[in-house]
């Protein structure tokens, strides 16, 4: 697996998220709720969850939503630490 | 897995009834939603997706509760009257068949109205049923309430095998529609129905109905607030978080495997799927996770269409409608599903 800065999953995930969003927001924030503030439905996150498989190689965000799907926190920022330490995981082993 | 021979908790007849209004979605969104969620875009596009088609409802959204809202008292009084009528009239279905002195037992759930003495009471009294009867009301758990009332029930059959105890599921969500323009109220707006499950249960042998080999919960204590019901002052509000389709799936596998492992059945025997639709995407990703076909959801997608997901009551519609649509044939194995806040999953393992 190739090295990739956690600077550049924050970009790659903030690309997807406009791509998703389909012109309807016009800037990304670490801080910004997948739901609250980029308002992505149950089909939105299923486009979500499979352009992180595809980006990041089979990697999973189960783990991540169990734990950061209630209360606002399933903020940008979450993702690409989440992605961040599962790839230096997946790379250890 | 049990003696194949062994008298189990058997589901020995099933009923339903619903309110006799029904409501094509179109002509909800012509008459009433177009007014309550004008200001969200693309509004319209949330009657279709949830595949609902057309639901029975005990309110008219747009004469019964307009622009307007209305109090929480004039929603309980208006249950009141309705679940005598729909519940009686599946309460009824079950009798029919059966000697009322063989009642012993009655349980009943709901989380769409209050009021004491509850429901079943009445519904004892009305039917002449003896004075000594057991009754238990299950309040308010949400969506997967029928597995309360049949393990309710199982407990009931296995302490007196000779009695036969009525279970009931009444939901009546329409009397909680409140315009309030979210996308989220929006969805459960359009996907709730209003409908009674019912079931006689007792201790047969096969050949006499679905029989229940095992029951499974797992509550998921991490997502306490992905689905709630609370108590407004006009009506009882339900949110609905947009991850609830994902975690259900990332559960279900195990779920099911732990399920059927308590009968020590291998969870490619099974052959029938009743589960309850909370949302589209909930049947279809457990249907991915499970590798279950189109053809083994008809019952859970035709309820879904035609009724709406009616709370605790619609995984029993299902299994009336699977049992009388699939013809299962005796000894063949199924597993009856629901979903609901917690996020808490429901099961039960049945041998046809």
């Amino acid at each position: 697996m190739t090295f990739i800065s956690e600077a550049n999953i924050a970009r790659q995930i903030g690309d997807l998220c406009m791509w998703i969003s389909e012109g309807s927001i016009n800037h990304i924030e670490m801080g910004m709720s997948l739901t609250r503030d980029l308002g992505f439905d149950s089909m939105k996150l299923m486009q979500f969850f499979a352009g992180i498989e595809e980006l990041y190689n089979g990697i999973g965000l189960e783990d991540w939503f169990i734990e950061h799907s209630s209360g606002g926190r399933d903020t940008i920022g979450s993702v690409v630490r989440y992605l961040t330490q599962a790839r230096i995981l997946v790379a250890a082993e | 897995m049990s003696s194949r021979n062994a008298a189990l908790p058997t589901f020995v007849n099933l009923s339903s009834a619903a309110p006799k209004q029904v409501f094509e979605q179109e002509q909800l969104w012509d008459e009433i939603f177009d007014q309550w969620y004008a200001e969200l875009p693309d509004a319209r596009d949330l009657g279709t997706v949830t595949r609902v088609e057309r639901r029975h409802l005990a309110w008219n959204p747009a004469t019964d509760i307009g622009a307007e809202t209305r109090g929480i008292g004039d929603r309980m009084k208006a249950y009141v009257e309705i679940v005598d009528e729909v519940a009686g009239e599946a309460f009824e279905d079950l009798l029919r068949p059966m000697d009322r002195a063989d009642v012993g037992s009655i349980v009943m759930a709901s989380s769409t109205g209050y009021y004491g003495p509850t429901p079943d009471y009445f519904l004892a009294k009305r039917f002449g049923l003896k004075p000594n009867i057991r009754r238990t009301h299950i309040g308010h758990m949400g969506c997967f309430a029928a597995f309360n009332v049949i393990k309710t029930a199982m407990d009931s059959v296995i302490a007196r095998p000779n009695e036969y105890t009525i279970g009931l599921c009444a939901e009546f969500s329409s009397l909680h529609f409140r315009p309030e323009a979210t996308r989220e109220q929006a969805i459960v707006h359009n996907l709730f129905g209003d409908a009674v499950g019912a079931f006689t249960m007792a201790m047969r042998e096969p050949g006499h109905g679905p029989q229940i080999l095992a029951t499974h919960t797992l509550q998921s204590f991490e997502t306490s607030d992905m689905m709630t019901l609370s108590v407004m002052d006009d009506g009882v509000r339900m949110t609905l978080s947009p991850y609830v389709p994902f975690v259900i799936a990332s559960l279900i596998e195990q779920f099911v495997t732990d399920l059927c492992a308590s009968a020590d059945v291998d969870p490619s025997e099974i052959k029938h799927w009743a589960i309850h639709p909370g949302g589209p995407k909930i049947v279809d990703l457990v249907a991915q996770k499970m590798k279950i076909t189109e053809r083994q959801l008809e019952s859970t997608w035709h309820i879904l269409r035609e009724y709406g997901n009616c709370a605790s009551a619609t995984v029993l519609l299902v299994l009336e409608h699977l049992v009388k649509n699939d013809k299962p044939a005796q000894g063949e194995i199924g597993v009856m599903l629901a979903f609901g806040p917690g996020l808490t999953l429901e099961g039960a393992l049945l041998r046809f």
